[in-house]
């Protein structure tokens, strides 16, 4: 007969399992870097809601700029995209969540995003290729 | 409902948004979507061991409604919704697994299921996979968070004894 585990191997069965979750996480977290060591040139996408409103790949740009980014319920985003970097300069949202996230550069891990405006702002290391090229300077 | 009931769960409602009103004044430590203390939870972890499932689901709807309304944006509030329900279900089912025991594993838990929820949301709602990066990022300040929250209310579960009695029993 099977006794019923007690209360106290339930807990050690769940601290593992927590262990095991953890453990992912940090790994994850430590893995996560080397897969955007790849060189290349980065191009910086803006989607919103799912839809790709822009494809900039940071080279072509030589003036630095500002594009705004209107939402629904009179929300706005201005970005700031220099040749080497992109950041949320202002926004009409309370918390500014996105402003305070800082700058991607090459490199950079996490995306920028702005969760009242569905905006995802996000900076990829593509290698250069012949069929990018074109599509981009279409 | 009892009228006597009525009042405590009103009081518990009052007490969790005290705890979110007050979470609100603090600055943004961290400036990532969801890392975030989520004190008002200790009301959830307190009524636990006192209340039936139907009753703390009641109290959690009105405190994410009244305190989207109060402290939030109104987009906030689908964020809260699925997060604060996972998080309720799998606070259940843990404590159900650990018959009342270890509250502080049963917070954790819930913490990290109310950020699995809330990145859920956020995935459907920007639907960009991107954003499951920040998965690991809130799973291990969900994990801190969760024991904060989960000491929190064990402290404080003796004194709650003394003054919500006759509950428990039911």
């Amino acid at each position: 007969m099977k006794q019923p585990l007690s209360y106290k191997k339930r807990g050690i069965l769940l601290v593992l399992l927590l262990l095991l979750v953890l453990g992912i996480s940090l790994l994850a977290l430590w893995l996560l870097p080397e897969t955007k060591k790849n060189t290349g040139s980065p191009v910086v996408t803006i989607t919103q809601a799912g839809n790709l409103l822009y494809e900039i790949p940071l080279e072509t740009i030589t003036v630095p700029y500002k594009l705004t980014i209107e939402g629904e319920n009179g929300l706005s985003n201005v970005i700031y995209i220099t040749n080497e970097s992109v950041s949320v300069e202002s926004a009409t949202c309370p918390d500014k969540l996105c402003v305070k996230s800082g700058t991607l550069r090459a490199g950079s891990l996490l995306p920028i995003v702005c969760l009242p405006n569905k905006l995802v702002i996000e900076l990829h290391t593509q290698s250069f290729s012949q069929d990018t090229m074109d599509s981009y300077t279409y | 409902m009892k009228t006597k009931l009525v009042i405590q769960l009103a009081f518990f409602t009052a007490l969790a948004l005290c705890l979110s009103g007050l979470e609100a004044m603090l600055p943004t430590l961290v400036p990532i979507y969801g890392v975030k203390l989520g004190l008002a939870n200790v009301v959830t972890l307190l009524m636990l061991r006192h209340y039936k499932a139907r009753h703390i689901l009641l109290v959690l709807l009105a405190r994410i409604l009244l305190s989207s309304l109060l402290f939030g944006q109104l987009i906030s509030f689908s964020y809260s919704l699925a997060g604060g329900c996972l998080c309720l279900l799998i606070v259940l089912l843990i404590n159900r697994f650990l018959q009342g025991h270890y509250l502080f594993l049963t917070s954790i838990f819930g913490a990290l299921a109310h950020n699995v929820g809330q990145i859920l949301v956020a995935i459907l709602l920007t639907s960009s996979l991107a954003i499951s990066v920040y998965l690991p990022i809130l799973l291990l300040s969900g994990f801190l968070t969760g024991l904060f929250t989960g000491l929190c209310s064990h402290f404080i579960d003796p004194y709650l004894n003394r003054l919500v009695p006759g509950q428990a029993s039911e």
